[in-house]
């Protein structure tokens, strides 16, 4: 095949592999329950919904607890945030050990 | 002690595995290490992860100059310069160039890093408010300098950078590092390769000459712009390298010394920015908090003190397993190796990412053709870690 037909062809690929990345990622989004949370690997991504309780604030990190209907998990996030205490969330985060527990760092956090 | 030096062989070992093999993320590496020996104690897995990421930075510029494939970002700045080394049968003078710049960089890094350690946080706490400003100036500095097509750099970082954004804040994605850097920079490269039949030019045994004071210059550039670049999450050796190379005019082999020296600098001053302001700027080192939440001073002087000897071991090991290379790269059949890697990182990336991963992979692999096809700078596809960053430092993301 020649080169300019070859790169044609890339740049199509490119373009379609895009749009059907953004559909993918968008509709095929599932929530994890906070029992299956144990059982994933460290560093696993898990989006869950869950309220909100013992929430601490300090200068840098927001620390809380997430419950849903099957267990709570720590949940932290490195800003300062106002959270509203028992409201229900949909967090997004990563799954980390400290001090041999596990606990969520929480990339983006928003009332649900 | 005996753990101790059984974690520094291992971590040489990994740092030597994931360095040839070209789809075999550090990142990746490390968290499975570190998920299968979670239970060890501190010192020896803080000793094992330290191990690997300096020797990786050994390793990881033998698929480039031997087999022609930038595994990475980091060392895809200097696809060109290799080649051309290669082409003229020195692909070992190519080699020890980038080696060269990893140990006089680590001397170098030696004799400042007291001064470092001391400035880093005022300076850090300066410059933080200008994250993302600098970042779009970093971005448009690297287009502009660009001199072959600056559209179709625009297109390459723009492309990468969506790509980046969709795989990075997936949730459904497991390990996208290893399709999005494997589509973007090792496959292209591995296809063109195949499909670029040349003749190859038998490679020689010969030794780089080298001007003392512009190694000595060359080491104070790379150590300025590697600590300007720990400032920029996302900019990484790929653009230093420009940045460098926009001050002073740089020369073929002098360009691989900065190769070598940036890569290995990038994973140094990420000790002491773990120490400093708890963040590292390399995946590997990162894992280290899961372990160390405050990495302490005794550990900092104790990962120097590992890095010092890793570099000397690596560099010893590299040149070895070079002239092994040199020898019988006659006898190696590059195109079964191409299509070899190609079907180890198709199955790593169906294992870990899933079919989801392929579909990155696949996407990732026709952007990675755009700079091949153009003959333009690839670090512009370092914009699928680059755009998400200052998406997310604006708060868009």
């Amino acid at each position: 095949m020649q080169d300019k037909k070859l790169f044609l062809l890339a740049i199509i690929i490119a373009i379609l592999g895009l749009i059907l990345l953004i559909i993918l990622t968008s509709i095929n989004e599932k929530t994890t329950e906070i029992s299956e949370v144990k059982k994933l690997q460290l560093d696993s991504k898990v989006n869950l919904i869950g309220k909100l309780t013992n929430i601490e604030k300090s200068k840098d990190v927001t620390k809380f607890n997430i419950t849903d209907e099957t267990g709570t998990i720590k949940g932290i996030i490195f800003k300062s945030l106002e959270l509203r205490e028992n409201k229900l969330f949909e967090i997004k985060g990563v799954v980390k050990t400290y001090k041999n527990s596990i606990e969520i760092h929480v990339n983006s956090i928003k009332e649900s | 002690m005996l753990n101790i030096i059984i974690s520094l062989f291992l971590g040489i070992l990994l740092g030597l595995i994931s360095g040839i093999v070209p789809s075999l993320h550090i990142n990746l590496v490390t968290i499975i290490v570190l998920s299968l020996l979670k239970s060890q104690n501190i010192i020896d897995l803080l000793t094992l992860i330290v191990s690997l990421s300096v020797s990786n930075s050994f390793f990881n510029t033998i698929p480039l100059t031997f087999f022609s494939i930038p595994d990475s970002p980091e060392t895809s700045i200097s696809t060109n310069p290799a080649q051309k080394f290669t082409s003229f049968g020195k692909s070992y003078e190519a080699f020890l160039l980038t080696i060269i710049g990893s140990i006089s960089s680590l001397i170098t890094f030696l004799i400042f890093s007291p001064l470092i350690l001391y400035i880093y946080p005022t300076l850090f706490s300066f410059i933080k408010p200008s994250t993302s400003l600098l970042l779009l100036l970093v971005v448009l500095f690297t287009l502009i300098k660009e001199k072959t097509s600056r559209i179709w750099a625009l297109i390459s970082f723009l492309f990468s950078g969506l790509l980046g954004i969709f795989t990075l804040t997936s949730y459904n994605i497991k390990e996208p590092l290893l399709p999005l850097l494997s589509g973007l920079f090792a496959i292209p490269s591995m296809l063109s390769n195949l499909k670029n039949k040349e003749e190859r030019t038998e490679q020689k045994i010969t030794q780089p000459e080298i001007n003392k004071f512009r190694l000595i210059k060359l080491n104070f550039l790379s150590l300025l712009c590697s600590l300007f670049s720990t400032f920029l999450p996302a900019v990484g050796p790929s653009q230093s390298a420009v940045l460098a190379s926009s001050i002073t005019k740089i020369s073929l082999s002098e360009s691989l010394i900065l190769t070598g020296s940036l890569t290995t600098l990038n994973i140094l001053f990420s000790l002491i920015t773990l120490k400093t302001i708890n963040k590292s700027r390399n995946g590997s080192l990162e894992s280290l908090k899961d372990i160390i939440p405050k990495f302490s001073s005794n550990e900092l002087i104790f990962s120097i003190i590992i890095s010092i000897i890793v570099a000397g071991i690596s560099a010893a090991l590299a040149i070895y397993f070079a002239r092994k290379f040199i020898k019988n790269i006659k006898s190696l059949k590059l195109d079964y190796l191409n299509k070899f890697f190609i079907l180890l990182t198709l199955i790593l990336v169906l294992i870990i990412s899933k079919p989801i991963g392929i579909l990155v992979m696949l996407t990732g692999t026709a952007i990675g053709f755009i700079p091949i096809f153009k003959n333009i700078s690839r670090n512009h596809l370092m914009g699928c870690i680059i755009l998400p960053v200052i998406f997310y430092t604006l708060k868009i993301l």
